[in-house]
C-alpha cells in the first residue's frame, strides 16, 4: 500500500515537473504472415518523460521489440498515435539512438567509419561532429582502435562501439533492446554501468528492454510490465533507487533484494502461458 | 572438415579471402602433395595422348598429339588465331560489360520496388532458365549476321545470371542492418549504397563469374551457328576440313579465356572485399 501512495505521488510529481518526450496511444500492430496475421500489440498507451529510464519486461513475444521498432520509426503501426516531443515519429529521428540486441556494426566499414554513419545518413558530418565521434570512441574506452574492422574486436568492444554510434549524433532518446544478452555477466555490468553514466551525465531518455528482472530493477526508475497474446501493458511499477544509489553496491543491498523479489513475483503470473 | 582441406565451390566467393591469405601467409604454400598430384596428372595425361595414341595408331585427325597442337597454335598464331582472338575478345567486352549494368540496374530496381519484383519474378526465372543460344536464329533473322548480333547476344545471355545473383545479394541484407538505416531516417538511396549494395557484394561478384562465363559459352554457340569469324568459328570451320589439330588450338584458347576471366574477377572480388561477416 504504501509502496503505491509512494509511486502515485512520484507520478504526479513527475506530471508536474517532467515534460513528455515519447507519447502513444492506443498503438495497434497486428503483422500479416503467409500463416495468418498477429495480433502484436493491443491498446498500448504509455507516456516517457524528459529524462526518464523506463525498462519493458514481459515474457518472450509480449511486443517488446514491436514497440521499440516503432517508437524508433523502424517499423510501421497498424493503428493508434506515438508522437516523439509532440512530433510524428518519421520527423524526429535526429531525436533517437538505437542499440540492438547484437552489435549490429558493419563489417566492411572501420570502427571509426561505423561511429560515422549516423553523422553521414543525417548530413552532419562535421569536424565538430567527427571530434564528437573521436571523444566518445575513448568515452567507451575504445581509443586507439578506430581502424581496426569489427571482425577484429570481441564482442564486448563491438557492443561499446554500438554505444557511442547511438549517442554519436546526440540524441535526446535511447532505444535499447536487450543489449547486453549476448554478453557474459562482467562485461554486461559493466556496460550497465556506462549506460548509468551516460545517462545521468548527458540526461538522456531511455527505453529499455530486458529479461533480466535484476539488471530492470537496478537501472530503471521505471519498469512497464507487458502479458503475451495480445501483447499488453498491465502494470506500471516504480524503483525509487537515487542515482547515488545506482552502484555496484546496491546489487547486494536488501532493499535491491527485496525489490527485485517484488516484481519478480509480480510479473511471475505473466509468464504464464 | 579442417580449413585446408576444404574444396572451395566453383563460383562462390568466400567472405573476408583476401584477409585470411595474408594472415595465413606463412601456412600457404605452393608446393603441397596436392599441388605435386595436379601437375602430375597433367603430366600424366599429356604423355598418355602424346605416346599411347601413336602407340595405338589412333589417327591424328581424331585425336592429334598434343605437341602438335601446341606447335601448330604458336606456328599460326599472330596469323590465323590472333585475329578471330580479337573478335571474340571484342564482342565480349562489349556486350558483357552492357549485360552487366542491365543485369544490375534491373536488379537496383527489382529490389528497391517490391510489388514490382513479385510482379515480374516468374518472369526472371523462366529468362533465367531459358539457355539464350536459342534467340541467335532470331536475331541473325532480324539483325543479320555480324558482330552487332553477337554483341546483343552476349548482352542477352549476361544480363540474367548476375541480375537473379545482384537480386538476391541486395536483398541478402539483413533486417537489423536495415532497421539501423530506418531509425536514421536513411533514404532508399543511402540504405542502397551504405548497405543492400555492400552486404550483397559477395554474392554479386558470384554472379558476375557465372554471367561471364555463360556469355562466353553463348558467344562460341553463336560463332557456330552464323558468321565467319571469332574462336567458335575457327572451330568448326577446321573440324570441318579434318583439321582437328587446328580445331583444338582454338578449343585451348577458348579454355584459356574462360579461365582468365574466372581468374580475374574472382582476384578483384578478393582484392575488394577484404572484410568478413
Ligand atoms: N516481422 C514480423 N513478422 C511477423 N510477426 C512478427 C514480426 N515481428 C514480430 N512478430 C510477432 O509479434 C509478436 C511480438 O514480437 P516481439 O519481437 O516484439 O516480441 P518480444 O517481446 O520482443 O519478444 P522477445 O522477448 O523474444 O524478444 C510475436 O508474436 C512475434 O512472433
Ligand atoms: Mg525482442
Amino acid at each position: 500500500m504504501g509502496l503505491q501512495a509512494a509511486s502515485l505521488k512520484k507520478e504526479v510529481e513527475g506530471e508536474k515537473n517532467r515534460e513528455t518526450v515519447v507519447e502513444v496511444k492506443h498503438l495497434e500492430k497486428i503483422f500479416t504472415t503467409l500463416r495468418g496475421s498477429i495480433h502484436a500489440l493491443h491498446d498500448v498507451s504509455f507516456t516517457v518523460s524528459k529524462g526518464e529510464f523506463v525498462t519493458f519486461v514481459g515474457p518472450s513475444g509480449c511486443g517488446k521489440t514491436t514497440i521499440l521498432r516503432i517508437v524508433g520509426g523502424m517499423l510501421d503501426k497498424t493503428d493508434g498515435e506515438v508522437f516523439i516531443k509532440g512530433k510524428y515519429v518519421k520527423e524526429s529521428q535526429k531525436e533517437i539512438g538505437v542499440i540492438f540486441q547484437s552489435p549490429n556494426l558493419l563489417p566492411w566499414r572501420t570502427l571509426l567509419k561505423n561511429v560515422l554513419l549516423p553523422l553521414e545518413v543525417l548530413g552532419i558530418n562535421t569536424p565538430e561532429n567527427q571530434k564528437r565521434a573521436r571523444d566518445l570512441i575513448e568515452l567507451v574506452g575504445l581509443a586507439g582502435f578506430e581502424d581496426k574492422y569489427p571482425n577484429e574486436l570481441s564482442g564486448g568492444m563491438q557492443q561499446r562501439v554500438g554505444i557511442a554510434r547511438a549517442l554519436v549524433h546526440n540524441p535526446s532518446i535511447l532505444l535499447m533492446d536487450e543489449p547486453f544478452g549476448a554478453l557474459d555477466a562482467i562485461t554486461r555490468e559493466q556496460l550497465d554501468m556506462e549506460i548509468l553514466r551516460i545517462w545521468g551525465q548527458a540526461k538522456k531518455t531511455i527505453m529499455f528492454v530486458t529479461h533480466s528482472v535484476e539488471e530492470a530493477v537496478f537501472l530503471s526508475e521505471r519498469i512497464i510490465v507487458m502479458r503475451t497474446k495480445p501483447g499488453e501493458i498491465v502494470k506500471n511499477e516504480i524503483i525509487e533507487f537515487s542515482m547515488e544509489e545506482r552502484t555496484l553496491n546496491l546489487l547486494t543491498d536488501p532493499r535491491y533484494l527485496k525489490k527485485t523479489r517484488e516484481v519478480r513475483n509480480l510479473i511471475g503470473k505473466y509468464y504464464q502461458m | 572438415m579442417s580449413e585446408k582441406t576444404k574444396t572451395d565451390y566453383f563460383f562462390t566467393l568466400k567472405l573476408g579471402e583476401g584477409k585470411k591469405k595474408k594472415r595465413e601467409k606463412k601456412g600457404h604454400r605452393i608446393f603441397t602433395k596436392e599441388n605435386a598430384g595436379a601437375i602430375l596428372i597433367f603430366i600424366g595425361v599429356v604423355l598418355t595422348i602424346e605416346y599411347g595414341f601413336t602407340f595405338f595408331k589412333v589417327p591424328e585427325w581424331i585425336i592429334p598429339k598434343p605437341s602438335s597442337i601446341f606447335s601448330c597454335l604458336v606456328a599460326n598464331f599472330w596469323q590465323i588465331f590472333f585475329p578471330q582472338l580479337l573478335v571474340t575478345l571484342k564482342e565480349l567486352f562489349i556486350g558483357f560489360p552492357l549485360g552487366a549494368i542491365i543485369g544490375f540496374t534491373v536488379a537496383a530496381l527489382l529490389s528497391e520496388y517490391k510489388s514490382l519484383e513479385k510482379m515480374v519474378v516468374v518472369y526472371i526465372f523462366a529468362l533465367a532458365c531459358t539457355p539464350t543460344i536459342v534467340l541467335v536464329p532470331i536475331l541473325i533473322l532480324w539483325l543479320g549476321i555480324g558482330a552487332t548480333t553477337r554483341i546483343i547476344v552476349v548482352m542477352i545471355a549476361s544480363f540474367p545470371p548476375l541480375m537473379v545473383n545482384a537480386i538476391s545479394g541486395f536483398n541478402s541484407a539483413s533486417e537489423l542492418r536495415l532497421d539501423l538505416m530506418r531509425s536514421l531516417g536513411a533514404t532508399r538511396i543511402q540504405t542502397f549504397l551504405k548497405v543492400k549494395f555492400l552486404s550483397g557484394l559477395p554474392i554479386i561478384f558470384s554472379g558476375l563469374i557465372l554471367s561471364i562465363i555463360i556469355a562466353l559459352i553463348t558467344l562460341i554457340g553463336a560463332e557456330f551457328l552464323g558468321g565467319a569469324s571469332g574462336l567458335g568459328y575457327l572451330v568448326l570451320y577446321y573440324s570441318s576440313l579434318l583439321q582437328t589439330r587446328m580445331s583444338f588450338a582454338a578449343i585451348l584458347l577458348i579454355t584459356a579465356l574462360g579461365v582468365s576471366f574466372y581468374a580475374i574477377i574472382r582476384i578483384i572480388g578478393i582484392k575488394v572485399i577484404t572484410w568478413s561477416e
